[in-house]
């Protein structure tokens, strides 16, 4: 599970998620001249929960745990987001996430609206007992309102497919029947699409190929630093190892590990799972997150939580290419700075959308109830994500704007469209 | 494809009105895209063989997009198409 202890921002002088989200968005809408009723729609999110519930630990004490599921956006289809379980949860980060997916969904043209969730918890204090136990009383909460057809949570932070796997059969147990469609990022042998696990990983791996390329420098060879190794930094530092990239850096919660020579991504999962962090590795040098993204590498990859680069620590960044793995890593604030070193972002909503897409193909095929080959989700992943970039691409370099802007852009003019389109009711 | 033309502006010093140009090329067939500026949006238009087609909206990227669908065209594609608006 991908929990990190990384620090968000530097305290109030940077923008939060929420913040962030709608500085992005105030931009985007200012860019495409957004009609005011529009936007007023678009700034807010359509629906949104906080439930209590009480679960029996496995010492018998009961505790409270607060969650929430937010759906920012549903006019493209059902809205469609992660559930994360991190101690530091709350709505506001709810809010921005659910707002990034709907971008993300709009932006790869996948037929979803954006929602997002999470449990303030600390997952790694909790037994697996009691993880299932809050999951499933968490999934009973948002009976009705999540559905294959309404809601389709996924994997985040601190969530996995087992997590995924007891969501479905909650909901499924409460419906008499099974019911796969309801969440996507499940194991395999419960529908779960082939390529799933790596694919937010892939899409990282294959927009960052991208930009280095449009950067005149190539994968093979690159130097990568890694910040997360998680369920996307993990792959994506794998599949970049696997194409020639050099990883120089890694760090996880428990610390960092750096090595000029080159780190084996196999080593250091091996190590992770018998040691909970990479940090201590063997023949690796400790690094912190500070050094990590001041690293002279070619290529970083943010791969662990929002506001890791601010208007605080830009001027500290040596990469010449910066892959956002996570949602919202880097601030408003800290763009223009960026922009003005040359240092060339792919922005979120575009790097990370491998797993959304690949949800977007686990639930059509939970819907044909037919399964797709490896080979196949991975063909048709590099197909949608390369035409998004290639969208944000040509309208970055004609209308010479940054590549969030021009990312933003086409995503809220699709669910301006769509909103429109469909009127107001009654 | 695209090929931008100058735009005309109405012969007024403060018109009601201005007229932006594009060219638009689809599967081989060059079309004129006119996309007219209001104080309160936009309105385009583009010539197709069953008649002009006409998409209003205060963005006029979503004006195009309206007026360039029934050709086939995407909202990132008619983006493209109309490019950067001087404000």
């Amino acid at each position: 599970m991908a929990i990190t202890d990384a620090p968000r921002g530097a305290g109030r002088a940077t923008p939060n998620a929420i913040e962030s989200a709608l500085a992005q968005f105030d931009r985007a809408a200012d860019h495409i001249d957004l009609a005011p009723e529009t936007r007023a729609i678009l700034r807010v999110p359509k629906r949104e929960w906080t439930v209590n519930f009480p679960v029996a630990m496995d010492d018998g004490h009961v505790e409270v745990f607060t969650g929430y599921r937010v759906q920012h956006n549903m006019a493209r289809g059902p809205a469609k987001g992660g559930i994360r379980f991190h101690p530091a949860t709350d709505l506001d980060e709810v809010r921005a996430l659910a707002m990034w997916m709907t971008w993300k969904c709009a932006l790869v043209n996948v037929p979803f609206g954006g929602a997002k969730g999470g449990v303030t918890v600390d997952p790694r204090k909790l037994s697996q007992n009691e993880l299932q136990h809050v999951t499933r009383r968490f999934a009973t909460e948002l009976q009705g309102v999540i559905g294959p057809d309404v809601d389709i949570p996924a994997p985040d932070v601190g969530t996995n497919a087992q997590t995924m796997a007891w969501i479905m059969d909650t909901v499924s147990m409460h419906a008499g029947y099974t019911v796969p469609g309801v969440v996507t990022g499940k194991p395999v042998g419960l529908g779960g699409s082939e390529g799933r696990a790596d694919a937010t990983g892939m899409g990282v791996m294959f927009t960052a190929e991208r930009a280095l390329r449009e950067a005149g420098m190539s994968i093979d060879g690159a130097t990568v630093a890694v910040q997360g190794f998680g369920n996307v930094g993990e792959a994506a530092a794998r599949l970049i190892h696997e194409r020639g990239g050099k990883l120089v850096a890694i760090t996880d919660v428990g610390g960092g590990v750096a090595n000029p020579g080159g780190l084996d991504p196999a080593m250091l999962k091996r190590f992770l799972a018998e040691h909970g962090t990479i940090a201590g590795a063997p023949g690796t040098e400790p690094i912190d997150n500070a050094g990590l993204l001041a690293a002279d590498v070619d290529l970083l990859v943010l791969a662990a939580l929002e506001g890791q680069i601010t208007a605080n620590n830009a001027d500290a960044v040596r990469a010449r290419v910066i892959a956002e793995g996570a949602n919202g890593p880097v601030t408003p604030d800290a763009d223009p700075i960026l922009a003005d070193r040359g240092i060339v972002s792919v922005p979120d909503i575009l790097c990370n959308s491998g797993g959304v897409i690949v949800s977007y193909f686990e639930w059509v095929q939970n819907l044909q109830s037919f399964a797709w080959p490896a080979d196949q989700v991975a063909d048709r992943l590099r197909q949608v994500i390369n035409g998004a970039y290639d969208d944000v691409s040509r309208m970055r370099q004609r209308d010479g704007i940054d590549a969030r802007l021009a990312a933003q852009a086409i995503a809220v003019a699709r669910v301006a469209e769509a909103t429109q389109i469909r009127g107001r009711y009654p | 494809m695209t090929e931008l033309l100058a735009p005309h502006d109405a012969a007024t010093a403060q018109p009601a009105w201005q007229l932006e140009r594009r060219a638009v090329t689809v599967r081989g067939v060059r079309r004129p895209l006119r996309l007219v500026r209001f104080e309160a949006g936009w309105l385009a238009s583009v010539d197709t063989e069953s008649g002009p087609t006409l998409g209003a909206d205060r963005s006029p990227y979503l004006a195009a997009h309206r007026a360039l669908e029934p050709l086939g065209i995407g909202i990132a594609e008619a983006m493209e198409l109309v490019g950067r608006i001087a404000r």
